[in-house]
This record gives C-alpha cells, structure tokens and sequence, in this order.
C-alpha cells in the first residue's frame, strides 16, 4: 500500500501533508497526556516494532508468505494515537532511508496506513470488545477491526489514486500522474486487499495479540483498556452485522488460497538480475512500434536544439557503461575471492 | 531379545541406529524473514558510529558530504518535487543523467546497494502501468517509470551518503519538535537492536525445527511477540538509564552547524536546478 513517488501530483501530496500535521499535533499532545511519561520515552523502541512487524513475513496457507502493516495491531496494545506516531516514524524511515514509498507521498501514505488504518481497526475493535461477550470479543474484534481497518485504507489509496486522472492531465488527454480512474483503481486495490491482504492483516493481528496477551498481559499498555472491561453484552446488533459482512467476505478469501501473493518478491529479483540493464525500457519494447507513436512527442525535448539531446544521451549512455563495467568487475572479483570466514 | 550391552551403563534404546527422516516443509517464511531482517541489518549496522569509508569513496560524495545534511535533504526534496511537476521530459533525462553520472563515479558495491531497490521500485511501477499503454496512456508509463526511478535513486543515494545520526540531527533545522527527532533516532537504534533479537529468534526456530511445522502462524507470531516483550524491557531500560542521566521530560537537540561555502554553493545549486526547471517548462519563453 506504499504509494511511490509520482502516482500522486505534488499538489495531492501537500493536501495530504498538511491534513496529517494536525493529526500528529493531536497525537503527540494525546500521547504526552494520557501514556506515563516513562512510557513516552519508549515510542522510539515502538516504531522500530513497527517498523520490524512491516518487515515481517507471515505465513499464509498454501505455502506462500505476505506481511501485514500492524496498524490495527500497535492501536490495541498502545492506544491508536502511539500507533499513529509509530507507524509515521515507520513510514519515515521505510521512506528516506529504504527507498521504500516516496518522499512527497509520505503525507498520503501515513494519512491512509498511520491514521485511517490504526483509528477504522481500533474503532471496530473497540465495538466488539465493548459489546460482544468477553469470551470471543477480544479476540474476533483484533481480527475483525485489522481486516476493516486495512481494507478502509486501501480504499482511501484507491480514491487517492483514481482521482489523480480527473485532476491532472496534458492537453493531449495523457495523465501526468496516476493514469487510472476510480473505476479501475478501486477494484484494483480493494480486491487484493478483501482476497489477500487483509486475511494477512487479520492472522497476524490475532496470533500476535493472543500471545502477548497469554504470555504478559500487563504489557499491553493502551490507556482505554484497563476501564472498559465492565458493561458489555447489551448491544450484540453492530457485531451481528459485522459478522454477516466478514461472513459474505470469508468465501472470497478462501479462493484467493492458491494466489502467489508475497512470492513475486523472488520473482522480481531474478528479473531484476536477468532484465538489470534494461532500466525500465522493457514495456516499450514489449509493445511493439505502435506506442512509440504516442511516446516520442513526450521527448521531443520543446524545440530545443539536438545537440542537447545529443550530449543528454551521451552522458547518460556513458555513465550506464560505467556503471555496468563496475558491476561485472565488482561480481568478477567477488567470484575470485574466497568466501570470508564468518566473522560477522 | 536377548541383546548384550556394549558398554555398561548406555541403555540399549541408545544404541538403536535412528533411521529419522524428517518430513520435508516448505520454510519460506523463515527464510524469506531472515534474508529480509538480515539485508536491513547490515544496511543499518554499517551505518553505526557514522558512514564507512566505502560510502565516500566518489570525489564527488566527498564533496557533497561538506555540506550540511540538513540542506541535502532540502535539495532532495526540491529535485523530487521538480521531477514531479516537470511536465517536459527533457527536466527528468537530465535528472537521470545527472543521477547516473553520481552513481557511476561509486564502487561496485554501493552501485549495486542503491539499484536493487531501484529496480525492485521500477519493475513494480512498470507493471502497474502496463495496463495505462493498452488505454492509450502509454507516455504515463514512461513518465511514471522514468520519474519513479530518479526518486528513489537519488533517496537511496542521500540515505547512503550521509550518517544517519547527522541526518536525523539535521531535521533540527526545520523546527520539528525534539521528541518527533527523538522517536526517529530511537527508533534508527531499536531497529537494530530488536532486529537482532528478532533474526536470533528465528534462527533459533530453524535451528530446532525438524520435519513438519504445521503451525507455522503460531511460529512466526511468537517471534513477533518475543520482539514486542523485548522492545517493552529494552524501553523501560532506557527510560531508567535517562532518569539516571537526569532526564525530564524535555529533549533538547543539540547545536546546529555553521553556515559554510560548501552549504552556499549547495543552495545556489537548488536554485539554478528550479531556473532550469522553469527554462525546460517554457516560462522564459
């Protein structure tokens, strides 16, 4: 759900940017208030919790693996406002230092994966645990709030995506950014997210909150948790529809079974090993001549003369050649040296 | 029956030979999450007590690491957001360029450090965009690849340049509070850390997996909260050992540096690539 760099025009990225500085405003002063100061010093180690459990491979049925986001998860064992903030700081470092989600897009991916995913999950977790029988309500909550809370925000990137091609295109009808419209990008993103991802979201919520749970209950140090034990088992009719949703859902899931989800991440290594000099030029030369109809306009370089175009691709071209003879001579001497004792 | 002990004191159960072959599993997960935490590892822990020689082995990332990190990271978000608005390409082919020519002049090492992702980011845009060309979109393919590229090339090369610690300490500038700059530092720090406890966990789990793991959410869920309970212990430790330090409650962050000529010719730089930006997009014209 990492939106890259240019899917959104800068424009989208600032809106997005300024309406999460409240929101971290309001966290932050959340956070201070009402978790011990002890326990501010802590959010630091808890991003980096974050930040781990979004690397974190879990395995799913059928032997493939996918990773959850966590958001829901941190919102239960800290409080939402703590998940916000370390979901954020997660997404900061995935961002500047990973290359992992774009620099601009950093406002829009913690709108959707910081704020949206953590307060949707922990809202409808707090439905059931505050409404269904104490037996099961904990539990069915985690996993019913993680999987509503991803898909909500997976739907929030989806809109995000899809209005880009309303809002901003070339005079020539291409689109600057994002090129698919609401009507491509929602199912796009929400059924993988239904089918797969959520399924991810949901195991990963419930077996790591149970087992925190058995093995060191006083751990888990939301502030809301603690007060709201009492008084439930009066209003069962939001659960009861909740549960006829997921019901409708489950099925959808169990196709999705056989799908190689989380396994293109080898995929995509042997084709970077095998395509890695192609620097992304392959779709074209997939098409065939009849794209490059309509991609040559996009570099004629606006009346411009060619000797700059010339030099541009010289230097390109040169610099490519370098860096291709580095990596050969770089893997040559790999090859050359015995492997190094395990030092570590 | 009637079998004669070897050697006194061995039961005989010991000495049958064990004809044991463990069913085979398919371990994905394990070793999927060990190549990843093991990658991220080694990504951070070079960083540790600032950047290794190899990182500043081009004359040109010796140059640039005189300028404050504070201003680079400015420079990157400008160019980001230049490439971004661009509309001309002839903006992004010279970003590229210049991108290239800034990782040609890097080892072999750090080349392939900073592509990996790259191309993972560009396979990935390529392949969403792929369906644009068949609507007739084809130029946002380009665009977005080419652009997608550029970004995460020239992040990976700041990330890659400048010590994380001078990096985090350089967000100071632009008034972000002390406790946001503290949870960031924090945070650099306890992914290590926890990293480690998390790859030992597994390593742990491989080592005494044997045959079939039928529940294999329950494994990797335990590992997950083994993490979490350390990252609890590890915080209250590091909240005694402030208190001990005469922590209050407020983070200060410390100096800033001196304006220099390299941070001068640093900005003159940014500016002259918005010129060039506002020249390729026609606005002198």
């Amino acid at each position: 759900m990492h939106i890259p760099e240019n899917y959104l025009s800068p424009a989208t990225c600032g809106v997005f940017g300024a309406a999460m500085v409240p929101v971290w405003v309001h966290c932050v002063r959340k956070v201070k208030a009402t978790v011990p100061r002890e326990k501010v010093a802590s959010l630091g180690v808890f991003a980096a919790f974050s930040f781990l459990l979004m690397m974190f491979n879990i395995p799913l049925p059928g032997g493939t693996t996918g990773h959850a986001v966590g958001g829901t998860l941190i919102a239960i064992l800290f409080g939402p406002e703590a998940a916000c903030l370390a979901v954020s700081v997660a997404l900061f470092i995935q961002a500047f230092l990973f290359g992992d989600g774009g620099v601009l897009a950093l406002g829009a991916n913690c709108f959707n994966m910081a704020f949206v995913l953590p307060f949707v999950g922990y809202a409808v977790y707090r439905l059931f645990r505050d409404h269904a029988p104490a037996a099961w309500g904990d539990r069915v909550g985690a996993a019913v709030g993680s999987y509503v809370g991803i898909n909500i925000a997976a739907l929030c990137t989806a809109i995000e995506f899809g209005v880009q091609p309303l809002l901003f295109s070339d005079a020539s009808g291409q689109a600057l950014y994002c090129p698919y419209p609401l009507a491509v990008s929602i199912p796009a993103m929400t059924i993988p997210h239904l089918l797969v991802a959520g399924v991810v979201e949901a195991i990963a919520t419930v077996a790591i909150y149970s087992f925190v749970k058995k093995v060191a209950p006083d751990y888990i140090c939301d502030p809301n948790y603690q007060g709201a034990v009492a008084e439930r088992a009066s209003s069962l009719k939001p659960v009861a529809v909740l549960i006829a949703v997921l019901a409708v859902l489950t099925p959808l899931g169990l196709l999705a079974q056989g799908t190689a989800w989380g396994e293109w991440g080898a995929d995509e290594i042997a084709q970077v090993a095998t395509g890695g000099q192609t620097l992304g030029y392959t779709p074209i030369g997939l098409e065939g001549g009849w794209s490059l109809e309509a991609v040559l306009p996009d570099y004629s370089l606006a009346g411009l003369p060619d000797a700059v175009g010339y030099v541009l691709s010289a230097v390109i071209g040169i610099a490519l050649l370098v860096i291709v003879f580095k990596l050969i001579a770089g893997l040559a001497a790999n090859r050359a040296r015995p492997p190094r004792a395990s030092k570590a | 029956m009637e079998e004669k002990p070897q050697s006194p004191g061995v039961p005989t159960w010991l000495l049958q030979p064990e004809m044991y072959s463990p069913p085979h599993d398919r371990e994905r997960f394990l070793r999927a999450n060990r190549r990843k935490l093991a990658g991220i590892l080694s990504n951070l822990k070079l960083q540790r007590g600032g950047l290794g020689s190899d990182c500043l082995a081009s004359p040109l990332d010796r140059l640039l690491a005189r300028v404050n990190p504070a201003f680079r990271l400015l420079g990157l978000i400008a160019t980001i957001v230049c490439v971004s608005i661009s509309g001309n390409m002839l903006f992004a082919w010279t970003a590229f360029a210049v991108f290239l020519v800034m990782l040609a002049l890097k080892p072999a090492a750090l080349i392939v450090d900073i592509l990996e992702p790259c191309f993972a980011a560009c396979l990935f845009t390529a392949l969403i965009m792929l369906p644009a060309a068949f609507f007739g979109q084809s130029s946002a393919l380009v665009r977005v690849t080419l652009k997608v590229l550029i970004s995460v090339g020239l992040v990976l090369q700041l990330s890659r340049g400048v010590a994380h610690n001078e990096f985090v300490a350089g967000l100071a500038a632009y008034h972000i509070p002390g406790i946001v700059i503290f949870i960031l530092d924090m945070a650099l720090k306890y992914i290590v850390l926890l990293g480690d406890v998390a790859s030992g966990a597994l390593e742990a789990l491989m080592l005494r997996s044997v045959g079939r793991n039928d529940d294999k959410s329950g494994a990797s869920s335990g590992i997950m909260g083994v993490t979490f309970l350390k990252a609890h212990d590890y915080a209250d430790e590091m909240y005694e050992a402030m208190e001990c330090r005469g922590f209050t409650g407020e983070y200060a962050v410390a100096a800033r540096r001196r304006f220099s000529g390299a941070d001068g010719t640093y900005l003159a730089l940014i500016v002259l690539e918005v010129l060039f930006l506002l020249f390729t997009e026609g606005v002198f014209l």
